[in-house]
């Protein structure tokens, strides 16, 4: 299993926001984690990047406890969080460079992504002139284009048109068809249709 | 070496002002005769050296948020997966802004030891206790709670327990005790001992382990810090409450509202604690400097970070609307609540040392002067430039209206500090009264 949750409780002061959550996620699954605003989806994100510890119970991401404070770990889970941004003053097309350069990926296929996230033609203008919908295309492709095992996003269709929504769907799709486990929470019904196992919290 | 020198030496204007800096920080020592007549000299040598430890625990204080401890969003979204060294990058900037603070403590040393002729040997034993209370504030904060990876990671790189309290007792040592040489080696061995007890064999400091929410609010924190620093707005860098326990708000009457603002901030207390020493420590190094001048400044930077339950409502309108008061009501209330804070600050300072020998009464005056200059900075609206209202006077045509839109709170202070030491007390009572007004209405 790429993931595993046994037992899980996060308590936020006197309150339960999660408790006794058993989950487990293979090679090429995807979860959808859905439920009312504050019921915990985010939360169970932030616990899976190990950017919080559990109250109880026990987290596994690709065998080890999960901590982002580990380069090894960053490498191998990619996340599309609230609190991922952009540089202002690159292109989408440097973004995609600086990024890949990093995990020295192929860089060939660069103008490829652009094209299928819906930013060919703005591939080369500085991201401070990107609308709403076409910075959140650029972090979800920032989330997708480098070498990963597991993905993680948080509400990935907020801000998306139509096509993009269409974009996000099939490339989850992509994702699991290449073996990769991934977790997202969403308001976007269609999206449900999309998942091998959906978690229904709150 | 090479990073200093394409920072600073470029030739342009940060070179001009590292020039600057560094002849008005040199001119110093050749105007020591000049300054000894202003400010005065201590009768003993001890003195200069309590207000270099005092400023010593400042300077640690300072250190305390660990404000070092940030990343930007975007460089953690693209950049934070091998080539870059998120660990190193905080590492080396705690080590860059303890160093700096050494090094203006060391400047501090050397030239009151200049000014007030302290023995070698009292310079030394200084010397000694500052260089130790360093090596004990870096190793402490090398070792930030809840950094390592054994504790919870969104855990915040804090102070350690007790810090605070060490701190505080270094500098209330100081001004109290007022050691001699041989009590300052000592307190310099105490350190030291201290230093090598907390000292972590780890070779990265655990509060660079700090995680990825711990970065991200560090620099959101620091983005308001800068942008408060570049545009001289104090109202930028006002801290956010803590939670208060209150069973019910249903009476939320304006002082009580108030109260809770400065409840919400209550760790800024020792703060205001640290500058009442740092006043009487100040005043006492430096008889001739004027105590309205010592008094009120510093007591404006103590009362300020206490006034900020106010200026969230000031400066975000949103807030703003959950409290269904008028303007005048909630800046009234305020200066109300930030007075009686200010009397009481007051009566630390003065029964703390300030009123002995030679003290004079119209330091009293400063009271309300600080908290009106308070309640200024923190309701300031930003200026509409739409009519300035100017009026004709022998110097030439004045923008009334712009000029006023645009005190900010210490400017007006200083202004009414010009005339309290030199008109009667009735007078000066009333220059206090108009600021009070102005920083009330307007």
């Amino acid at each position: 299993m790429s993931i595993n949750v046994a037992g899980l409780g996060m308590r936020a002061g006197e309150h339960w926001l999660l408790r006794g959550l058993d989950l487990a996620v293979g090679p090429g699954e995807c979860l959808v984690l859905a439920g009312a605003n504050g019921s915990g989806k985010s939360t169970l994100l932030h616990c899976l990047y190990g950017l919080r510890r559990p109250t109880e119970g026990v987290v596994e991401v690709l065998g080890r406890e999960p901590d982002e404070r580990d380069v090894r770990f960053r490498r191998q889970v990619a996340v599309l969080l609230d609190d991922s941004d952009f540089f202002a003053e690159l292109s989408p097309r440097q973004h995609l460079e600086l990024l890949l350069g990093t995990f020295d990926a192929d860089l060939a296929d660069v103008d490829d992504q652009l094209a299928e996230a819906g930013l060919a033609e703005r591939a080369d203008v500085h991201a401070y002139w990107l609308s709403a919908g076409q910075r959140r295309r650029l972090l979800l492709l920032g989330a997708l284009a480098r070498p990963h095992e597991v993905l993680l996003l948080d509400e990935p269709e907020r801000a998306l048109d139509v096509q993009g929504k269409n974009w996000l769907a099939e490339v989850v799709k992509a994702e699991r068809a290449q073996g990769r486990t991934v977790v997202l929470a969403t308001h976007h019904p269609p999206l449900l249709d999309l998942a091998d196992q959906v978690v229904q919290l709150g | 070496m090479r990073a200093f020198a394409t920072r600073w030496l470029t030739g342009d204007e940060r070179t001009l002002g590292l020039v600057l800096a560094t002849g008005l920080l040199s001119i110093a020592f050749f105007r020591l005769d000049k300054l000894r007549a202003d400010l005065g000299v201590a009768p003993t040598p001890d003195l200069p050296l309590v207000t270099v430890l005092v400023a010593t625990a400042l300077a640690w204080w300072s250190m305390l948020p660990r404000g070092f401890v940030w990343l930007d969003p975007p460089t953690l979204t693209w950049e934070d997966y091998g080539a870059l060294d998120r660990e190193r990058l905080v590492a080396r900037r705690m080590a860059r802004g303890w160093l700096v603070r050494q090094l203006a403590l060391g400047y501090l040393l050397a030239l009151l030891a200049a000014i007030g002729s302290v023995p070698v040997e009292w310079t030394m034993a200084g010397a000694a206790v500052v260089l130790a209370a360093g090596a004990l504030a870096f190793t402490a904060i090398r070792l930030a709670p809840g950094a390592p990876r054994s504790r919870p990671p969104g855990s915040a790189a804090g102070p350690m327990p007790g810090e605070a309290i060490a701190v505080a007792g270094f500098a209330g040592f100081a001004v109290v005790v007022r050691p001699g040489t041989w009590l300052l080696f000592g307190l310099a061995a105490v350190l030291v001992g201290g230093a090598l007890r907390t000292v972590s064999r780890t070779r990265r400091p655990h509060v660079s382990l700090a995680g990825r929410v711990r970065l991200v609010d560090g620099w959101r924190d620091r983005v308001l810090r800068t942008s408060g620093l570049q545009f001289l707005d104090l109202a930028l860098l006002l801290p956010a409450a803590r939670p208060v326990r209150v069973r019910t708000l249903r009476a939320p009457t304006g002082l009580r509202l108030a109260w809770l603002g400065i409840l919400g901030r209550a760790r800024h207390l020792a703060t205001a604690g640290l500058l009442a020493l740092a006043a009487v420590a100040t005043h006492h190094a430096f008889p001739a400097l004027l105590d309205e001048i010592l008094f009120a400044l510093l007591g404006y930077l103590a009362l300020v970070p206490l006034g900020a339950g106010l200026g969230e409502l000031w400066r975000s309108p949103g807030r703003r609307r959950w409290v269904g008061r008028s303007d005048l009501a909630l800046r009234l209330d305020n200066f109300v609540v930030l007075t009686g804070l200010a009397a009481a600050w007051a009566a630390f300072v003065l029964g703390a040392g300030l009123a002995g020998p030679g003290w004079n009464p119209t330091v009293l005056l400063t009271i309300p002067l600080m908290s009106a200059c308070t309640i200024r900075t923190v309701t300031r609206v930003p200026p509409t430039y739409d009519n300035p209202a100017s009026v004709d006077t022998p110097i030439g045509s004045i923008p009334l209206r712009l000029i006023a839109q645009t005190v900010r709170g210490p400017d007006v202070g200083l202004l009414a500090l010009v005339f309290l030491p030199v008109v009667p007390v009735a007078v000066g009572a009333g220059v206090v009264a108009v600021v009070v007004g102005f920083c009330l209405l307007r």
